[in-house]
């Protein structure tokens, strides 16, 4: 059911090779992928990708060194993780084996693993990917707002109890009123029926007992993609939003995305493509969930169940 | 005095039961305890992909062409040069077990095999590890010449002909995968793109200014891993291998932009990684036509997605770097004046970026 498993990913930073070879265990019939296992697809995708690869990974020296690269940081994860991360290194340091019994936070893991993956996912099924790791995000932010905030998503069919409706002038124009500015809008200047989030899939406020300006708000945008990050990020930005949004203090940005975001030494990679929004990747979801105890309200993703019965080798 | 090769030593048919791995085989350097089949089993399939050769093994039988190379040592036959086909034949006969983690796989090629596991293997004995020694170097750090990928999906092509003309499609890729000990998509790939080859080749090459040493055949594989492109083609994807609603229009652009050369010896293509801008372009017909009004596929590659979205991202593109350079001004010491120059220039083009847009919304 997943597609372009024969495909590396084309970036060469260990935290991309990891996460694929992790989802390759996922699915191999024995729950494992070794460094010969590897070796071999490399070999293949030299004949079918020209996109630079045939050079960097043609030879087995240079496949034997991205498989060091990969245990490594699978043993850094294995660290940073601890409990949720549901793959070990063998003794040997040839295999990945996803373990056994996966608790709620390793599952979790494994759902912001495939998040991460989109690519490997069929069309159809990238929108149910996309709404957990919104939904997931959710429960996360929540609990990182002060008591007392209010936080409401901004994305359609969430029935009677959603906020946000129709267009994104009126989105827009219900956002202002709660974090208490002057809409410096109009609505032609929106695109006619446009009914999307406009960069924002979530927003908090502190009513702060009154009815003054001056509130602490925040947005915060979802994003799975690995390429896409480093501009989305300041999509709910006062940067891009504070023309239309003049409130009086400026909002905080958050930017939820699944990739594990770090280098082997545990420092964020991409660091100066990271803007102003605080980033929150697949360690701070985790971590974050396991400090609050908040594994047991994630949404569940069908998705990953199909995703576990499959086999590829 | 020359010495015999081992061309000129008897072949002989020993049990498998009586063959052992060579513990001093370089391959199981890394192994606490070569002597162990466990240890060995275990490295074979982590390390070396013995799953491929048992595969293969399974399909077509033990290569009777190639013996094993043996030697007796300490009262055990040891196999100086084979050891992987002995692991891919032990496990398929059952003589070894794998590590349990590795069950699940050994066990479905096991019942994939079409062909009953040998019990015993041509060898050729020698009287000591020394004799054989020196002809395994080659082998194993230079290695074979591996084909180029059009020289492989030719063979293919006579392998399918000649081994396989009655299965159905599917079943003909998976028995030539297990073959080969490889994937049945990459045996349809390689069928796909030799596939366009032979129509290009058919229609001499569309009358384009080339001829078919200009095919750089590892193009088409690559190109045909992208869905825009196998769309555009008229293919069902990577591994349509009759190709039945073929574009041969488009299989003609596609030729005329990767192979045929100016005068500068140069395609319109240039190099690989460009594929992924081609992909981009022949997802855009208004792309497509600037492509071939002006043979510039950097140009082209803009109207992909339309030129309102291409400014958009040229512009956040730029949002992006002015961000960077923002955030390197407190760590740079000194600031100089043509620091200051750029800036300034920078200034002024953004404005008149932005005068021009404010003056046509306001028209």
């Amino acid at each position: 059911m997943l597609t372009a498993l024969d495909a590396p990913p084309k970036p060469s930073d260990p935290l991309f090779w990891t996460d694929f070879v992790e989802l390759r265990a996922l699915v191999h019939p024995d729950r494992c992928y070794s460094r010969g296992d590897l070796l071999g697809l490399l070999s293949r995708a030299k004949d079918t990708d020209g996109d630079g690869r045939r050079s960097r990974d043609g030879g087995s020296e240079s496949g034997e060194a991205r498989w060091r690269d990969i245990a490594h940081f699978a043993e850094g994860r294995a660290h940073q993780f601890a409990g949720a991360y549901p793959f070990r290194i063998s003794v040997d340091g040839d295999t990945l084996e996803l373990l056994e019994a996966t608790s709620l936070n390793q599952n979790a893991y494994l759902c912001l693993l495939l998040s991460s993956l989109m690519r490997h996912v069929p069309k159809q099924r990238q929108g149910e990917l996309a709404r957990f790791f919104e939904k997931a995000s959710h429960t996360v932010f929540r609990r990182l707002m002060p008591e007392g905030a209010e936080v409401h998503p901004t994305w359609a069919g969430g029935g009677e109890g959603v906020r946000y409706r129709e267009t994104l002038y009126e989105k827009m124009q219900a956002i202002s009123k709660d974090i208490r500015c002057t809409a410096n809008f109009t609505e032609r200047d929106f695109k006619e029926n446009d009914r999307g989030d406009g960069g924002i899939d979530l927003v908090a406020w502190h009513p702060m007992a009154d009815q003054r300006e001056g509130i602490p708000a925040a947005f915060a945008q979802c994003g799975c993609s690995k390429e896409d990050w480093s501009f989305k990020q300041l999509e709910a930005s006062p940067t891009k939003h504070s023309r239309h949004l003049p409130a009086m203090h400026p909002w905080a940005t958050y930017y939820f995305m699944p990739l594990d975001l770090r280098h082997a030494d545990g420092d964020w990679a991409y660091k100066s493509d990271i803007g102003q929004a605080i980033i929150v990747d697949r360690l701070r979801l985790i971590r974050l969930s396991h400090q609050y105890g908040l594994f047991s309200e994630w949404p569940h993703l069908p998705l990953i169940d199909e995703v576990r019965k499959t086999e590829y080798a | 005095m020359a010495q015999s090769s081992p061309a000129t030593q008897a072949i002989v048919r020993l049990k498998t039961a009586d063959l052992s791995f060579d513990p001093k085989n370089p391959r199981f350097f890394r192994l606490n305890n070569a002597s162990d089949d466990n240890a060995v089993i275990e490295e074979m399939l982590d390390d070396e992909g013995v799953q491929d050769l048992m595969a293969s093994i399974g399909q077509q039988g033990f290569f009777e062409g190639e013996p094993l190379l043996v030697t007796e040592e300490g009262g055990k036959l040891i196999v100086v040069e084979g050891n992987r086909r002995l692991a891919a034949v032990k496990l398929l006969n059952r003589e070894l077990e794998p590590p349990k983690r590795r069950r699940a796989s050994v066990e479905g090629l096991r019942d994939e095999a079409d062909v009953n596991a040998p019990h015993e293997l041509p060898c050729i004995e020698y009287p000591s590890r020394k004799e054989i020694m020196r002809y395994l170097g080659y082998r194993h750090i230079t290695g074979i010449k591996e084909w180029d990928s059009l020289s492989k999906a030719r063979y293919l092509t006579d392998i399918r002909q000649q081994f396989y003309p009655g299965l159905e499609q599917a079943e003909q890729m998976k028995a030539m995968a297990k073959d080969i000990g490889s994937r049945p998509d990459y045996v349809a790939q390689l069928l796909t793109s030799l596939g366009l080859y032979i129509k290009a080749e058919e229609a001499s090459f569309f009358e384009l200014p080339m001829e078919a040493k200009d095919v750089e055949f590892s193009y088409l594989m690559t190109a045909l891993s992208y869905k825009n492109i196998t769309d555009w083609l008229g293919l069902e994807g990577r591994t349509d291998v009759e190709m039945p609603r073929l574009n041969a229009a488009n299989l003609k652009r596609a030729f005329s932009w990767m192979f045929p050369k100016d005068q500068q010896g140069n395609t319109i293509l240039g190099e690989s990684r460009n594929l992924k801008v081609m992909a981009a372009v022949v997802s855009n017909q208004d792309a497509v036509r600037i492509l071939e009004d002006t043979g510039k596929l950097s140009e082209a590659y803009l109207y992909s997605e339309g030129p309102e979205q291409a400014l958009i991202h040229a512009l956040e593109e730029a949002q992006k770097r002015v961000k960077i350079a923002w955030n390197m001004l407190p760590e740079t010491k000194p600031l100089t004046e043509q620091h200051l120059e750029l800036a300034e220039t920078l200034f002024e083009d953004t404005k008149s970026i932005r005068n021009h847009l404010r003056n046509k919304l306001e028209d």
